[in-house]
């Protein structure tokens, strides 16, 4: 079964920009303050500049920016940075506004070219390894730079891949795009034996699909608007979420074979996954790639218990200040803007959870005012959520996390991974080099939490 | 046999009548669907015959005030081909503008859940291809699985809505109060009443028909639990008729579990046989797996009073395998405990004891004292059957006995006595003796206070020992 067969990446927006489909925003009505609280979509980097919050302050800086200007500065030398944070936490979204931004020459110097795979587009994910990568990059320069793919691809695929790619896929056709799409859909489908065989068979010309890689990076830098003296910059979304069955997989992806990809003439970004980040498997992480880890963290909402406990006044804005750019809470809401500070509050700072509180408190009228019952009842469906998800077993490291805003020294790096992955615990970073954990809100009121002893 | 009829069809009335805060949550799921206009996926937890309901509702909305025109996958197996076969032909030039998956645990179980790991994996492309509400409809219990196999798509619901039938409402007060106080009456008027009360309900029309089969199923249930066999299968049977009526497949499967159990003791065990396997036939086309795992139990226990161990041992693994990956401790450590049963009647009395232990250990992590207490009860009767009999007494003695005492749960307390008691006759210490005869006129005293079968076998147990009765 192949999902897409297109080789063409989705449109990063995904759908339709979010803010085109409310009549006006921030929402006057309920109908477009359902459209505009989208839990799905991410901002479109240009089009829904209006509706993203800088969120600097209180995440410890614009880290995209920082990366895109060490890019910048890198001096024509490759460099690989890691980026991680939560689910909803909008790594996409950033990414994406760091693609535009280095695209576009903003803040000075030329236009960088760049690569976006969306890994959760081209390939399987529920087993990935180097070579699908390889290819799925080939695809990708084929795509989006045909120009450079014709002159450098064709004799290399030609000469050294595509006879050996041919004796394990059957019918391969002769168009190299349309022999790289059915190698990647051959590889999707098929079962593990099937995979094995086509990688083993991709692996003996790694070399040949790097070399080619750096040749087509060359010629696309020489191509104007691009400047020979920067870089390539290749980005990988959606790398780190592969399933949680395959974490042997998953370590050997990142800790063994992704290590190949530095032999590539490009600026790296790829997503890892969070736990990885903290797990004793993680801290080679540095060591093999010599880059640098990027962590998104959540909106600081609250403050450490050794400062106090409490609302951080700072994130909280940031947080009520977005979902004032997609609602009017003071037209719509019977509680105003105390509507927008509730929910920023109970979210934890989790964006998507905002989203999804106002979404159900909204649908809970037919018109307004959006009653604080309503407010309190769909805060109580995502606590419910969690009561059903929440394994008790992991209460007492959650009330541990709770008091110390950090994990138990003995705590087992799957219950910290489950814990971080599914939002259970929140990772927190605001200008402190160490990051530091609280429990979601909304998980501290379940009576698993509450009654445990 | 299709529960939601695709053909024009009148609607025989509702098939169960909702809790209001069900009603409520399904207005909010209606106004969502209606207002989004782009893909938003919304995931139901609703069985039974909430969900037969459910669907029902998705259907009338279908196209009307503001709702998108929903397409509804298949609700057998071949949902998740259907969803394969859709993911991969999807035009985008014409993309859906709803959709519904009525038994999305099927994404779960089929193929090991590959066509739930394809949606997930396909979150990104899901805008396009359905430009509208996507709504998941699945068991409550079965959430937990379904936001691990399809976390992303997890993530970013729009909303989580739980549909209630009342009579599940009531049913769940109904366990609380089974848990705390079992059946201690032969005769227990109340559920007579109930059923006579059914009856007039159902007269009247005014109860939707599935929540009249779940109603007779509970009532049957309680029938069985008081010994009344005859008004258990009549219960049954009553269920059995209402649900082929209406299509309601789950409500069907319940009743033939019933009744095949009544069977398994009263016998004839062939025709509990044969009603098992209507059950598992019907789960199996269904494709739940928690049920085919229920029915696949039931006919295990009836294959074994029948002597057919052999195949009653590989519908009890079968029915473990089907419980793999899904939180359903309880059915899992019953199924294990049949094992045990089985393979001590073989004499393979180690394996019994690790898998009873197994069973002792889940009852415990659950707390379910009386299971726990009739497992300790097994442990026993392998403890007394190695030799090892003051092991069993103390086990009878000092953690059996106190916790049937304490629920008030006089049945199994004077069976348990009644086992008690033959060890103390088999080990004959001093005192020994008198204290099995005490106990021995307690149970009798109560079996036949109870009208019990049991009364005749410990009359018999007293007489073969010369013990006054």
């Amino acid at each position: 079964m192949v999902i897409s067969a297109s080789m063409s990446p989705p449109d990063p927006s995904r759908s339709l920009v979010v803010s085109s489909r409310a009549f006006e925003h921030p929402a006057k009505t309920l109908d477009d303050a359902v459209r505009l609280c989208d839990p799905f979509t991410p901002l479109h980097p240009k089009e829904d500049e209006d509706l993203r919050q800088d969120l600097q302050s209180v995440r410890g800086g614009d880290r995209l920016a920082l990366v895109a200007r060490s890019i910048r500065r890198a001096g024509g030398v490759p460099t690989l940075h890691l980026l991680s944070g939560h689910l909803g936490s909008g790594k996409t979204t950033e990414l994406l506004r760091m693609q535009r931004r280095l695209a576009s020459a903003e803040g000075g110097g030329s236009p960088v070219a760049t690569l976006f795979l969306d890994a959760d587009h081209m390939l399987d994910r529920t087993s990935v390894d180097l070579e699908d990568i390889l290819l799925a990059l080939w695809g990708l320069v084929y795509e989006q730079h045909p120009a450079a793919a014709a002159k450098v691809l064709v004799p290399l695929w030609k000469k050294q891949i595509g006879d050996s790619l041919g004796t394990v896929v059957k019918n391969l056709p002769s168009g190299i795009p349309q022999a790289i799409q059915k190698a990647l859909d051959y590889i999707r489908v098929q079962g593990i034996e099937q995979k094995q065989v086509v990688r083993a068979s991709l692996a003996s010309v790694v070399p040949a699909l790097i070399e080619g890689l750096n040749q087509a990076f060359q010629t696309i830098r020489e191509t104007p608007p691009f400047d020979t003296s920067e870089p390539l910059v290749v980005l990988i979304d959606n790398l780190e979420k592969l399933s949680e069955g395959q974490r042997a997989g998953v370590e050997r992806l990142y800790l063994d074979r992704l290590v190949a990809l530095k032999g590539l003439d490009a600026h790296l970004v790829l997503t890892v996954p969070l736990y990885l980040c903290y797990a004793a498997a993680g801290a080679g992480l540095i060591g093999l790639y010599g880059g640098k880890v990027v962590v998104l963290p959540m909106i600081e909402v609250s403050k450490r218990v050794a400062q106090g406990g409490g609302d951080n006044p700072l994130g909280l804005r940031a947080m009520v200040e977005l979902l004032q750019r997609r609602v009017r809470f003071d037209l719509l809401f019977e509680e105003g803007d105390q509507a927008a500070l509730r929910i920023a509050q109970a979210s934890g700072g989790c964006i998507r959870h905002a989203l999804r509180i106002v979404l159900d408190a909204v649908n809970e009228h037919d018109d307004p005012p959006v009653t604080a019952t309503s407010v309190n009842r769909s805060m109580a469906g995502v606590q419910a959520d969690f009561e059903r998800a929440l394994p008790e077993p992991y209460v007492p490291v959650l009330r541990h996390v709770a008091k110390t805003n950090r994990f138990p020294d003995d705590c087992k790096e799957e219950v910290k991974r489950d814990l971080l992955r599914h939002l259970f615990v929140l990772e927190y970073q605001n200008g402190d080099p160490e990051p530091w954990w609280a429990v979601h809100p909304l998980v501290q009121t379940c009576r698993k939490f509450r009654e445990h002893n | 046999m299709s529960e939601v009829p695709r053909a024009q069809l009148t609607r025989p009335g509702p098939l169960a009548r909702l809790t209001e805060e069900s009603e409520h949550r399904l207005d909010v799921l209606r106004r969502g669907m209606r207002r989004s206009k782009s893909f938003a996926l919304f995931v139901v937890l609703a069985s039974d015959a909430a969900r037969a309901e459910v669907l029902w509702r998705l259907r009338e909305w279908s196209g009307r005030d503001g709702v998108p025109e929903l397409l509804f996958f298949s609700w057998r197996q071949d949902a998740a081909r259907e969803l394969d076969r859709f993911l991969a032909a999807a035009n985008r030039e014409s993309p859906l503008a709803g959709a519904v998956v009525p038994y999305a645990e099927v994404l779960l179980d089929a193929e090991g859940g590959r066509a739930l790991a394809e949606l997930n994996m396909g979150r990104d492309m899901l805008g396009r291809l359905i430009t509208g509400p996507l709504v998941l409809v699945v068991p409550a219990s079965r959430a937990g699985e379904l936001a691990r196999a399809a976390e992303d798509l997890w993530d970013v619901r729009a909303g989580t809505v739980v549909v209630e039938a009342e009579a599940a409402a009531d049913a769940k007060a109904d366990a609380k109060a089974d848990a705390k106080a079992d059946v201690d009456a032969g005769v227990d008027a109340g559920v007579e009443g109930q059923a006579s009360h059914l009856r007039e309900i159902e007269a009247s029309g005014e109860v939707a028909p599935g929540a009249l089969v779940d109603a007779w199923v509970r009532i049957g249930d309680a029938f069985f639990k008081a010994t009344l066999y005859d008004e258990a299968i009549h219960a049954a049977k009553e269920a059995e008729r209402l649900a082929r009526g209406v299509g309601y497949t789950g409500g069907l499967i319940h009743a033939l579990v019933l009744r095949a159990g009544v069977l398994e003791t009263t016998g004839p065990f062939e025709e509990s046989v044969r009603v098992s396997r209507e059950a598992l036939a019907h789960s199996r086309v269904v494709g739940m797996r928690g049920v085919e795992s229920a029915s696949r139990f039931i006919l295990a226990r009836a294959l074994r009073r029948g002597g057919q161990s052999e195949e009653a041992l590989q519908h009890l693994d079968a029915a473990l395998h089907d419980l793999e990956g899904i939180d359903m401790p309880r059915e899992r450590a019953f199924i294990l405990g049949e094992i045990g049963d089985i393979l001590q009647a073989r004499g393979q009395l180690d394996d019994a004891l690790r898998i009873q232990k197994e069973q002792l250990s889940i009852f415990e992590r659950i707390g379910e004292d009386r299971a726990r207490a009739m497992t300790l009860g097994r442990i026993a009767n392998i403890l007394q059957a190695r030799g090892q009999l003051d092991d069993a007494l103390h086990i009878r003695q000092q953690e059996q006995l106190p916790v049937f005492e304490r629920l008030g749960d006089v049945r199994s307390l004077l069976v348990a006595r009644t086992n008690l008691a033959q060890d103390l006759l088999t080990r004959n210490a001093p005192g020994d003796r008198n204290e099995a005869a005490r106990l021995l006129r307690l149970a009798h005293a109560e079996a036949e206070r109870l009208g019990l079968p049991e009364a005749e076998h410990i009359r018999q147990i007293q007489q073969s020992h010369n013990l006054p009765t």
